[in-house]
């Protein structure tokens, strides 16, 4: 998986590092160069006073007058050397070359001069060879200074900008995966949000202020909305077709029963057709109608929809003073489709309602993973191997009690839509339990 | 026991309107939301059935308007729509029962029938009121441990609402208004025949006339068998 952060963090790390690393170079080169340079022009000043000190003596021999040249040379190993000679005579040494020489190279034209670097009994020398001619005669001047002090110092400069550079470097770093982070956190508050629509607890992502992130939450609200509209218009389409099939049905069933006094056979068959028809269209257009959570955004409190549920099922079934009682806490919601849920809830009350003597008890629970319906009533119940039958094919046992059967085989669809269980039990009460289960989050969804 | 029946199916709507008088029922139809909800505001109809889906204006509209404003005649929704959730929303509305479509006849009278008693917060079946037993099958009606009477259509279409509202004064202008549809010249000479016509059957004094008023069904009648 790429990561953005990475991805902006790398180049970055890679662009600052190799800027720094051209410039410590730079930096280096520049700054030996400089100083190499100073103890050149400091090598050839020393070389010009040699040149004013060798001069023919008394004896007409040449010899160096030591007032010109500074006490250093003549301390053993100080780190300042000399050496000269004169035409192609032997080569004179400072007295702190003690028993050693300068490497030199061939000899020199006169009035030339040539700058090299030597390692010399482990030490790095800066010699600066020079030739002139004085008073008729070659002389050929080397001078040689120790720059290991110098190398020290360049080496401890360096050492010192890398160490600069490198928190330099980190604290660069750090800011900057500060700065990507916040830029990216309109991105994470997005995904939060989206993790909250997918829950049910919001039903649009809120606007973004950031215009790299706002189209991605309008595309997304586009998204959602249009879902929506979908929905609303299929389900639309599926109430008027069952209105406009229902009607002409409903005519057609007259129509039989008034063939049914001319000749009951063929009304008979028509009626058998129509009955079969009927249940056919009824099946399909309550299974279409159900949608399971295709739509994320809802959180239905059920107590509100029980509270309806009850005074309608109080209402159809008002001449058999039953007692609805229920408990279910006012925060237990359902985690989809309004409609599903009554869907759900009213065949599974109509049921009760139905068989029930005189009493009808809904439980509804819920836990942080999923949630639980009870609806018992205390009525003659079931036989136990009936209700296998019941939950297999959505039998109908009592013709005449209408329900019971496509009801149940509605509900068990409808369950299986959120992908939880139904089963049936027997009842404290005595009748009929019916036990829902539902996972409230479902993964995958969004 | 006068009906309105808004349905604005061209076939089914003419076709119930029959059922229904047969019944026993004046009925008017209307065929769409607006017709319907105007008819509706009339204080003559004993009740209403209502289908969902109208022109012009939506059943449900059409029930919210008036229960808003406070008419509160019996309403029973007649409808393709069979979802839990519209039986709900019906019933929240001010529906009194909800019926789905396709429906049979005889449930649909059965539901009338119902209806029209809890609204006249009359005991369930049969229909029983100062010793008169009135059998809506055969349409007839039994006095005190008496043999059974049979009554024309018009008698007993006056009788049953007389016993829907015993002990209250009837005058002849809303009794016309309730056993008659829009359809029929209703003149208010034919009920005194009608009356009349009652009264030789269940007895003479059963029937008091209330002069300048109209009539009433005596509900405390002593018991003269």
């Amino acid at each position: 998986m790429k990561s953005i952060r990475a991805r902006l963090s790398f180049p970055f790390v890679a662009l600052t590092l190799s800027v720094f690393v051209l410039l410590w170079l730079l930096q280096g080169w520049f700054l030996r160069q400089v100083a190499y340079d100073f103890v050149a022009a400091r090598l050839s000043h020393e070389s010009f006073l040699l040149l004013k000190a060798v001069g023919p003596g008394q004896e007409d021999a040449w010899t160096l007058d030591g007032r010109y040249i500074s006490p250093t040379y003549m301390r053993p190993m100080s780190g300042y050397y000399f050496q000269y000679r004169i035409d192609s005579g032997p080569w004179v040494y400072s007295r702190s070359l003690w028993d050693g020489q300068i490497p030199s190279g061939s000899t020199l034209p006169a009035g030339k001069n040539r700058i090299t670097a030597v390692m010399q009994n482990g030490e790095p020398w800066l010699v600066r060879e020079e030739a002139y001619v004085k008073q008729g005669r070659y002389l050929h001047i080397v001078v040689a200074e120790d720059i290991a002090g110098i190398r020290h110092d360049l080496a401890r400069l360096s050492g010192m900008t890398i160490a600069l550079g490198v928190l330099f470097l980190v604290l660069m770093l750090l800011a900057q995966v500060m700065i990507i982070r916040g830029g990216l956190a309109s991105l994470r508050r997005v995904a939060l949000d989206i993790v909250q629509l997918k829950r049910g607890e919001i039903r649009q992502l809120p606007e973004s202020s950031v215009s790299e992130i706002e189209p991605l939450v309008n595309e997304i609200n586009y998204l959602v909305q249009s879902m929506e509209l979908r929905l609303q218009r299929s389900r639309n389409a599926v109430g008027n077709l069952a209105h406009a099939a229902k009607t002409p049905l409903t005519v057609i069933d007259r129509q039989i029963e008034k063939l049914a006094d001319r000749c009951p056979a063929d009304a008979e068959a028509l009626r058998q057709q129509s009955l079969r028809l009927r249940a056919l269209m009824e099946r399909e257009l309550t299974r279409a109608r159900i949608c399971g959570t295709a739509l994320p955004g809802q959180r239905i409190f059920i107590q509100e929809e029980l509270e309806k549920l009850q005074r309608t099922m109080l209402a159809i079934h008002r001449d058999r003073n039953l007692t609805i009682r229920t408990d279910v806490n006012s925060q237990t919601f359902f985690p989809g489709e309004r409609d599903d849920l009554v869907e759900l809830l009213g065949n599974l009350m109509d049921n009760a309602c139905k068989w029930a003597v005189s009493q009808v008890r809904i439980v509804g629970a819920m836990d942080d993973r999923c949630l639980e319906l009870c609806i018992e009533d205390d009525g003659p119940g079931i036989d136990p191997v009936k209700r296998e039958h019941l939950l297999d094919r959505g039998e109908r046992l009592d013709e005449s009690k209408d329900g019971h059967g496509l009801g149940l085989s509605i509900v068990s669809e409808i369950v299986r839509q959120y992908e939880g269980r139904f089963d049936l039990y027997s009842s404290e009460l005595g009748g009929l339990k019916a036990h829902i289960f539902l996972p409230r989050k479902r993964e995958g969804l969004v | 026991m006068r009906i309105l029946l808004v349905e604005d199916d061209p076939v089914l709507g003419p076709e119930l309107k029959t059922e229904l008088e047969r019944g026993g029922y004046a009925v008017d139809v209307a065929n769409n939301g607006i017709d319907g909800e105007a008819l509706g505001r009339e204080a003559i109809y004993d009740m209403v059935v209502l289908d969902l889906g109208l022109p012009g204006r939506p059943g449900m509209d059409v029930l919210t308007n008036w229960r808003k404003q406070g008419n509160n005649v019996p309403t029973l929704i007649l409808t393709a729509r069979s979802a839990w959730q519209q039986r709900v929303d019906g019933f929240e509305a001010g529906a009194d029962d909800y019926l789905c479509k396709p429906f049979h006849t005889e449930e649909l009278l059965a539901r009338i029938t119902a209806l029209l008693r809890r609204a006249n917060r009359l005991p369930a079946t049969p229909l029983s009121v100062a010793g008169l037993q009135l059998d809506e099958k055969s349409q007839a009606v039994q006095v005190g441990d008496n043999e059974r009477i049979v009554l024309t259509g018009r008698e007993y279409r006056l009788l049953r609402y007389f016993m829907h509202n015993p002990g209250r004064v009837l005058s002849k202008l809303q009794l016309v208004e309730h056993l008659y549809d829009e359809g029929t010249d209703n003149d208010s000479n034919v009920i005194e025949a009608y009356i009349k016509m009652l009264r030789k059957k269940i007895g003479h004094d059963r029937i008091a006339t209330r002069r300048g008023q109209g009539y009433v069904l005596v509900e405390h009648y002593p018991d003269l068998s």
